[in-house]
């Protein structure tokens, strides 16, 4: 089972944000897409959440195209995007029910499904407030968990620890790392904070839209030294 | 086959949640009209009176004549106020949500504008319902009549509403442009005089009444609250939308949002 994008291309105007960008992920693997800002890691994510059209090249789930006419195969994606997306009015628990909606889950299996995710999570106690009265870490766990909630087999982060203090952040990264142990998860997680790797961690580094190394390494930290001058300068 | 549905729930449940939470919309959707018919209407009512003409069968009173009107507007700001919402969920972010749903645009779309269909026909009764309480004399076998009629009206404005929520980024852009559709819309319609009444001051308006849809989709509601469920133009209006609401999809796709 992969997700893998095929010679990905796509520019903003004059300015190119991806340059026949390949690579291949795979299920049951968390992959850490790394790079400076404007590397072209949230073009990437969007480019595969459908939010915007490939100009160039593909994106195939098991070897079809990811965004067939009828959108079937995206439902086996889950995404937690950079800027929060959450109905703030709402409570939490009314925007799982939503997405969990959109996926077409009925309301008895959302709901019990909403109880495992977010006991996985540990936001079950948050649910019932209102959006705009949770913290930014709660928030963001509710956004996780809504991107888990139809439990897809691969998941999408950007950057979702932004704005997050250190403990929330750690705790954010065990928590999915655990959930994608467990689940066999394939796991996209761009980001440019090298913490919330693990060292069995794969690791993409991206560079003015191309793919600069891809592999493991026992420590991320190692790698980014030797890149660091070259490369992710600003990470 | 509920899998299929379900999207619409979660979609329908979330307008009205919406609706609902926001207690000074459902006030003014509520006091806007009533008080066109409790204030305006009434003045007019002693010095003006509507004659024969169709749908009804008598001469009739201002206030009658106006509720028809009245229930197009309601539809008219709801539209406005949907696709308001819409420009806010592609600044909060709560756009994406929708986009990376498992379901096709169109299907989005038509989802969208049914959640809007039904929040504006709950206002529209609502409304009816206070009229009939404070005395306009609406015929009973209306309500139900009424009905297609109302839907199609309020589906036409929701798809109105997308079509140019679609072209702005900014809520303070689109909350500007919505005044200079939903006046015009109004007053250049057969909302507050009919068309005979108008062509009588100014040939122009007249004209401009004519070719403004809004003035067929009251007259669609008219004959609707008197018992003529769809006229011809009910129907034209129905077979329209049908072939270019799925055109509009088109709106839907990524780049527009």
């Amino acid at each position: 089972m992969t997700l893998c994008t095929e010679q990905l291309t796509h520019h903003y105007r004059s300015r190119l944000a991806l340059d026949t960008f390949s690579v291949q992920f795979h299920a049951g693997e968390i992959t850490a897409i790394l790079g400076p800002n404007g590397a072209g890691k949230s073009t990437l994510c969007k480019l595969i959440a459908g939010l915007i059209t490939c100009q160039q090249g593909q994106i195939k789930l098991d070897g079809s195209p990811l965004h067939g006419p009828s959108r079937k195969l995206i439902g086996q994606l889950g995404f937690v995007f950079q800027e929060p997306a959450l109905d703030m009015m709402r409570t939490g628990r009314a925007n799982l029910l939503y997405a969990a909606g959109l996926h077409g889950l009925s309301k008895n299996a959302s709901t019990a499904q909403i109880e495992i995710t977010c006991s996985l999570l540990h936001c079950v106690h948050v649910l019932d407030r209102p959006v705009n009265q949770l913290s930014g870490g709660e928030r963001r766990r509710i956004e996780v968990a809504r991107a888990l909630i139809h439990q897809p087999r691969w998941l999408l982060l950007d950057e979702p620890s932004v704005g997050l203090d250190i403990d929330s952040r750690q705790q954010l990264s065990e928590d999915i790392h655990a959930m994608a142990r467990e689940q066999h998860m394939g796991v996209v997680w761009c980001t440019h904070i090298t913490d919330e790797l693990e060292p069995d961690d794969r690791l993409v580094i991206m560079h003015r839209g191309t793919v600069r190394f891809s592999g493991y390494c026992g420590s991320p930290n190692e790698l980014l030294s030797r890149y660091r001058s070259e490369v992710v300068t600003d990470v | 086959m509920s899998e299929f549905f379900r999207p619409l729930i979660v979609i329908v449940e979330r307008e009205f949640a919406r609706f609902l939470a926001q207690r000074t919309r459902l006030l003014s959707a509520l006091v806007r009209p009533l008080f066109w018919l409790l204030v305006f209407a009434a003045g007019f009512k002693s010095t003006l009176g509507i004659a024969t003409q169709p749908p009804y069968a008598t001469y009739v009173t201002y206030d009658l004549y106006v509720v028809p009107g009245l229930v197009a507007m309601m539809c008219l700001f709801n539209g406005m106020q949907s696709s308001l919402a819409m420009v806010y969920d592609r600044e909060s972010g709560a756009m994406k949500v929708l986009m990376t749903a498992p379901i096709s645009r169109c299907r989005v779309l038509i989802f969208k504008l049914i959640a809007a269909t039904l929040v504006s026909t709950v206002q529209a009764y609502l409304f009816i319902g206070i009229a009939i309480a404070v005395g306009i004399n609406l015929p009973w076998i209306g309500l139900l009549t009424a009905l297609p009629a109302i839907l199609i009206s309020a589906f036409t404005l929701g798809l109105a509403g997308l079509v140019l929520a679609s072209r702005f980024r900014g809520l303070e852009n689109f909350a500007g442009v919505m005044n200079f559709v939903i006046f015009p819309a109004f007053f250049l319609s057969s909302a507050l005089y009919p068309l005979w009444q108008l062509r009588e001051s100014s040939e122009l308006i007249y004209w401009i009444s004519v070719f403004n849809p809004f003035t067929h989709l009251i007259e669609i509601i008219r004959f609707g609250m008197h018992g003529i469920a769809m006229t011809p133009t009910g129907w034209i209006t129905l077979a329209v939308l049908v072939v270019i609401t799925p055109a509009a999809g088109y709106l839907f796709r990524p780049e527009a949002q």
